[in-house]
């Protein structure tokens, strides 16, 4: 009887056991075997802009990108201008990514024929698992050299008078898939300025995200705003909204 | 008292004795294939993770989404963003059993064929599905081969009509994995 019980007892501790070493237990033993990977985060936006100024994203590696932008007029000039819509400058560009963290891009715009060249390089990125960084962090820097004649023609002009530069320092974060947000600092140095009040070193801060509505849709949103004092003579803000498919 | 005692270790030690005969590897490869009239399109995945129990049959698969890699970036970030949404679901397994394990002799070099059948968990959504495939000893290793085809509809992935012709409806999946004994 004492005997019975206890190879009762021992058959039903072994069936425990290898029950439980079933299909749940392989899983548990790849889980405990897998390498650890860093995990990316991907698609923080939809493009290398949020809407027209630069995202955080590079065009892929080893991609080259074709862009053409239209930057309007301001909403609130009324239906004599279009709504903005006469104003519009445009920029072709060509964008390509060197490495998963380094791209450049050059383009020309049609405002005062302006040829532009730039880089853009991740610092930082955004990822989850074996390493965790909260935030994306890019660095940027362009040239940029108009090329209309002389708006002056009679004094004695520079061939630096032409040129400016801009860096930026952008920060974004993808909450989830639904949500990014960026914050973009600026800086922006003109070796010529229309009046001796406009400054030549200009800084912006701007702020611009991205809600994904659907599957395939995606509203994005931003603005840049310029500390007063600044830009005297030619004065805009500009919101810019976008939405991509 | 003595038989009994034999059986008791006897019935203990084949419980324990489990992991002599498992199997695992995380360096397997699974390919999948789209060919469509006007796209072809192709990932691999060379991080797939999976484990066997020789004495069972037990068989199970675990691959991490984002480890498949498109010839064009644009179409892996389709896949992960708009497709198989990544984020929210970053692994596809498959739960099951080699039901014909008994033929397949570890002890000796060669080429066996092997029924597989269980839960594949793709997408958020969990199908049964049963192939046929074909293990090969070779050298103390153990390689898996197979070729099947799954319906992306099946998993509630949706293919929208303006890409209906640049994304096939059924995918054809292949597997090829070497699994070594695990030592543990």
């Amino acid at each position: 009887m004492n005997n019975k019980f206890l190879l009762l007892l021992a058959l039903s501790g072994a069936m425990l056991i290898s029950s439980a070493k079933g299909q749940d237990d392989l899983m548990s033993m790849i889980d405990k075997n897998e390498t650890p990977t860093i995990d990316y985060t991907s698609a923080t936006f939809k493009t290398t802009r949020v809407v027209i100024g630069q995202s955080i994203e590079l065009p892929p590696k080893g991609n080259l990108l074709f862009l053409i932008s239209h930057h309007f007029g301001a909403l609130n000039t009324g239906y004599e201008n279009l709504y903005g819509l006469k104003q519009a400058s445009i920029r072709l560009g060509l964008e390509y990514g060197l490495t998963n963290w380094l791209g450049f891009g050059a383009g020309l715009n049609t405002d005062k024929n302006t040829w532009d060249g730039f880089v853009k390089a991740k610092v930082f990125r955004q990822s989850t698992g074996a390493r965790k960084m909260p935030v994306t962090l890019d660095l940027f820097a362009n040239t940029a050299i108009y090329t209309i004649k002389w708006p002056v023609p009679d004094q004695k002009n520079y061939f630096s008078s032409r040129m400016a530069y801009a860096f930026q320092i952008m920060i974004a974060r993808k909450f989830n898939s639904f949500l990014s947000f960026q914050l973009t600092g600026s800086m922006v140095h003109k070796n010529m300025v229309p009046t001796s009040e406009d400054k030549n070193d200009i800084f912006t801060l701007g702020a611009g995200g991205r809600v994904k509505v659907s599957q395939r849709v995606a509203l994005s949103a931003e603005y840049h705003y310029l500390f007063t004092g600044q830009v005297v003579s030619t004065l805009k803000q500009v919101v810019t909204f976008s939405r991509y498919s | 008292m003595r038989t009994t005692s034999f059986f008791l270790i006897l019935v203990l030690m084949t419980a324990l004795s489990g992991n002599a005969q498992k199997y695992i590897t995380k360096t397997g490869y699974i390919k999948f294939y789209s060919a469509s009239p006007l796209e072809k399109i192709e990932a691999h995945n060379r991080q797939v993770n999976s484990a066997l129990d020789i004495s069972t049959g037990g068989f199970v698969f675990k691959v991490l989404m984002k480890s498949f890699e498109f010839e064009k970036a644009l179409m892996q970030e389709h896949f992960n963003e708009n497709y198989v949404e990544s984020d929210k679901f970053p692994s596809a397994t498959f739960a099951g059993k080699v039901t014909n394990i008994k033929d397949v002799n570890t002890g000796k070099d060669g080429i066996y064929e092997a029924n597989v059948e269980g839960k594949l968990t793709l997408h958020g959504v969990t199908k049964d599905i049963k192939q046929k495939g074909s293990f090969e000893m070779k050298q103390g290793r153990l390689i898996g081969k197979a070729k099947f085809n799954i319906a992306v509809a099946d998993y509630n992935i949706t293919i929208p009509g303006n890409v209906g012709n640049n994304i096939s409806k059924t995918i054809e999946v292949t597997v090829d994995i070497t699994l070594d004994k695990a030592n543990m």
